[in-house]
């Protein structure tokens, strides 16, 4: 498990879009979700946002409603 | 289109429809002999299998390969005669030893173009033979559906006058003096025996397959010829029909260089345009047209498509099912104001076709938004089918996303979705019904071929690739991202409909955008819904429907008849 400072530095580090969603999938052991706000472009700051504050993208609950996006 | 490659195409199409008899026969004698005009039983489908194969390679396959060896000479010829009569070195007017082995690798294409459909025909009436054991279909109507899948409606009948009108019709079809009563009979058979219509079947494809490869070895020798003789310049050539399509009218006599012709298909979209090369598939499927080239005439313009009529304001009307109370972004603007924004935004995304199916359809039950919970959070876009509910902002042309999300599922065959919620446990939007949508989706994925090099380069063509910087608490983060090149072409859109086609692969892996591979993988069928919706947002786009036309022209064509139809049932 990373501790803040590790993450901060592997923020840090990050350049390509790879980069975050490899330290978001190893801090949280799951894909980025894909959600009914954030489809479309790679969701680059949720997916920062989330690890800064050590919390996983919440999962649409609308995915379980049979919606499309 | 020159008479004698008229005359040869008609030959062609008349031999192979005749042997489609015998092969009816053949397989039903087969059928029959191993079941006894019993049930067929799994086994004995299974164990008929390499007999349908052999009465298919005995009928239909043996004609093509009979038709092609002994006749595509003389489209050789043809193109030759075609070349004598141009200044030109005499070199490259008569037969060299490179011709006769594009000859040869031309006929070979040729050949597994019959193939490929021979094949698709074994595959379904297999399954027809076998699906029949499973189900414990009556003989006889499984004997009926095989007929069907052959002839279709000019299948061998119990009833006389049916017989009597496809007798007529095989006898007189390519009779000019009796054009009229032919096509009387041909209504007759479809309007009034119209119950044993089976679709597609193997005499419409065979049919057009025979004309077809006429004009695609002529195409395709008489370009190699031209490369080989340093021309450039190319005539449309051919006579105008009844049915013609508009793009081979605008295009009659015209005299373009390659590169025109290229540009021509890389950027337009027309009624019946088929994918491939302009020089071989030229106005689409059963085109009568040619490229002849041609060396004294003046070049001209590339004739400009014509404009589609303007949509206004008031063609729709969505504004009593806008719930404008939560709408975000939009403070200080009335009900009324909102309202206004969002039948404009709709009414600025349509074309006349996609206005009359919206007025044909039955609105959603709210149109709204919903506020981000986060702040900068982007706000939702997603349409729900079982309550009707379209949730979209006004951004780019997401409004016209999700109403053709809402479209799809309400436009789709409601009788069939009573036995999917049976079989699969959940309804089917339009785009998951429709074959010829699927095959569509499937055709176009194929002709992309979408290997890991193919998508960096369509990326290129899009994206460019930028830093850009974001401010989180005291740090800043920096990351590269893909940018769209372009502003309001439908990249995004077009992205997605790549995205879906390699199941999320575009944006998770190489981060252009979509919908990524958890929601393609995880929800059936969502690859050609969000297709539909793309397609049925991008319409009224002209710089995204050049690269429509360009990646995706059967889904395009798929997209416009089946909305055609609709409007039109």
């Amino acid at each position: 498990m990373l501790n803040n400072k590790q993450i901060e530095e592997a923020l840090q580090k990050a350049t390509k879009l790879e980069d975050y969603e490899k330290l978001y999938i190893t801090l949280f052991a799951e894909p980025v979700p894909i959600t009914s706000y954030n489809w479309g472009e790679f969701p680059i700051e949720d997916v920062i946002d989330a690890i800064l504050d050590n919390k996983p993208i919440e999962k649409d609950k609308l995915l379980e409603k049979n919606v499309d996006f | 289109m020159s008479r004698i490659l008229e005359k040869l195409a008609d030959q062609h199409e008349e031999r192979l429809l005749n042997v489609l008899y015998n092969l009816e026969n053949d397989v039903v004698k087969e059928v029959t002999r191993a079941t006894k005009g019993q049930l067929v039983s799994q086994r004995l489908a299974i164990q008929l299998q390499p007999q349908i194969r052999k009465a298919i390679q005995d009928n239909f396959l043996n004609e093509a390969d009979l038709i092609i060896n002994e006749e595509y000479n003389k489209i050789a010829k043809e193109v030759l005669d075609s070349f004598g009569e141009l200044k030109i070195p005499k070199k490259f007017k008569s037969l060299t030893e490179v011709d006769l082995q594009t000859i040869n690798a031309l006929k070979f294409q040729t050949f597994s173009g019959f193939e490929d459909i021979a094949e698709r025909f074994l595959k379904v009436i297999n399954d027809e033979v076998y699906q029949s054991a499973i189900a414990g279909r009556p003989f006889e109507d499984m004997v009926s559906n095989i007929r069907s899948h052959i002839n279709g409606v000019y299948k061998q009948s119990n009833s006389r006058e049916i017989n009597e009108l496809v007798d007529f019709i095989n006898e007189n079809k390519f009779d000019n003096a009796k054009k009229a009563q032919v096509e009387e009979a041909i209504r007759k058979l479809h309007t009034q025996y119209a119950s044993d219509r089976a679709g597609n079947n193997l005499r419409r494809y065979a049919g057009q397959i025979a004309h077809d490869s006429v004009m695609q070895f002529h195409g395709q020798f008489t370009v190699a010829k031209a490369k080989e003789a340093g021309i450039d310049k190319f005539t449309y050539t051919g006579t105008l029909v009844r049915d013609s399509r508009e793009f081979c009218q605008r295009m009659l006599n015209k005299v373009l260089t390659e590169e025109q012709i290229r540009e021509i298909w890389n950027t337009q979209g027309w009624a019946g345009k088929s994918t491939g090369d302009p020089f071989i598939v030229r106005g689409g499927y059963r085109c009568r047209h040619t490229w002849i080239p041609t060396i004294d005439e003046t070049v001209d313009e590339i004739p400009e498509q014509p404009e589609e009529p303007t949509i206004n304001a008031n063609s729709i009307d969505i504004k009593s099912v806008v719930d404008a109370s939560p709408i975000a972004n939009l403070k200080g603007k009335s009900q009324k104001e909102i309202k206004d924004l969002y039948n404009d935004k709709l009414t600025s995304l349509l074309t006349p076709l996609t206005t009359q199916v919206i007025n044909k359809t039955e609105k959603p039950n709210v149109i709204t938004n919903e506020i981000p919970k986060k702040k900068n959070q982007r706000q939702k876009a997603y349409y729900r089918p079982s309550e009707k509910r379209l949730v979209s902002h006004l951004e780019e042309q997401t409004l016209a996303h999700e109403y053709g999300h809402h479209i799809d599922w309400s436009i789709a065959d409601k009788k069939e979705n009573i036995l999917s919620r049976n079989i699969i446990g959940r309804e089917k939007a339009w785009s998951e019904q429709n074959v010829t949508f699927q095959q569509a989706l499937i055709l176009d994925k194929n002709n992309l071929n979408l290997t890991e090099e193919k998508i960096i380069a369509v990326r290129k063509e899009l994206y460019n690739y930028e830093t850009e910087k974001v401010k989180k608490r005291k740090y800043t983060y920096t990351y590269e991202r893909y940018v769209e090149k372009e502003k309001n072409v439908g990249t995004s859109a077009i992205s997605d409909i790549l995205d879906a086609m390699t199941k999320g692969q575009v944006f998770s892996k190489y981060k252009m955008a979509g919908h990524g591979r958890s929601y393609y993988i995880e929800r059936d069928g969502s690859d050609l819904r969000e297709t539909f919706a793309n397609l049925f947002a991008l319409q009224n786009n002209k710089e995204a429907m050049k690269k429509v036309n360009k990646y995706f022209p059967n889904l395009q064509k798929a997209f416009l008849q089946g909305m055609k139809e609709y409007v039109e049932q």
